[in-house]
């Protein structure tokens, strides 16, 4: 039977804060498991999100980046109108 | 005036992951224009942690500067107008609405400051008009 990386268990020992570990243990109780599911659900789901935000974050960086450059590639009258500078009135000489 | 304002932002400008800030139009212009590299690390960092947090009368004043650009454009130059309007709103936003306290804390703000704070622009023989400058500074 294969054994894929991600179904591999090692045993470790953590240092858990008790009110962190004591809702885990609660929850592992209702859920009829062992607390190891829970602490490894948990942190899996930890880990995706903080995967999930930094790529979110360099796509927000990506698109103001093309934002910037597509904005370089304005005149400096179109620049300024589109950021709300109009030059409507003739100046007396 | 820009080299004043970069010096501030180089040295009280707060860490980037403390945000999220709102950032009203022209600080939002500012950061489109800067090519000043630490303005520049800072929003990219800013971007990293936090979405770009604007107010609805932000969404409103850039879309009308678009607007009134593409209007005025001849037909030749509206296609990167319009490419530019979308790459910015390309750029994910959090946009919060502008509600009751906020329009009476605006409209209070408004009466304080009914002189722009800074003189109309100048373009050869061109000159930004008062109520452009009122609009712009509001």
């Amino acid at each position: 039977m294969h054994v894929s990386a991600n179904d591999k268990k090692r045993s470790t020992t953590l240092s858990i804060p008790v009110k962190t570990l004591a809702a885990a243990e609660r929850i592992a109780r209702l859920r009829k498991v062992n607390l190891s599911v829970i602490v490894s659900e948990v942190l899996e789901e930890g880990l995706r999100a903080k995967e999930e935000a930094a790529l979110e974050g360099q796509r927000r960086v990506q698109a103001w980046e093309a934002h910037r450059q597509s904005f370089a590639r304005l005149t400096k009258e179109q620049q300024e109108m589109v950021n709300g500078i109009f030059m409507d009135e003739d100046v007396e000489e | 005036m820009a080299s004043s304002w970069m010096r501030t932002l180089k040295s009280k400008v707060p860490d980037p992951a403390f945000g999220a800030y709102l950032f009203d139009a022209s600080a939002e212009s500012l950061l489109e224009r800067s090519t000043d590299s630490a303005a520049q690390r800072w929003f990219g960092e800013y971007l990293r942690h936090n979405t770009l947090h604007i107010s609805a009368i932000t969404v409103m004043e850039r879309m009308r500067g678009y607007a009134l650009a593409l209007e005025r454009a001849v037909p030749a130059e509206r296609a990167n107008i319009s490419s530019n309007r979308d790459t910015y709103l390309g750029v994910r936003r959090q946009v919060w609405p502008i509600d009751r306290v906020v329009a009476l804390l605006a409209a209070e703000l408004a009466a304080i400051l009914p002189q722009p704070p800074t003189p109309s622009k100048r373009s050869h023989r061109a000159l930004e008009s008062r109520q452009e400058r009122l609009f712009r500074w509001r």
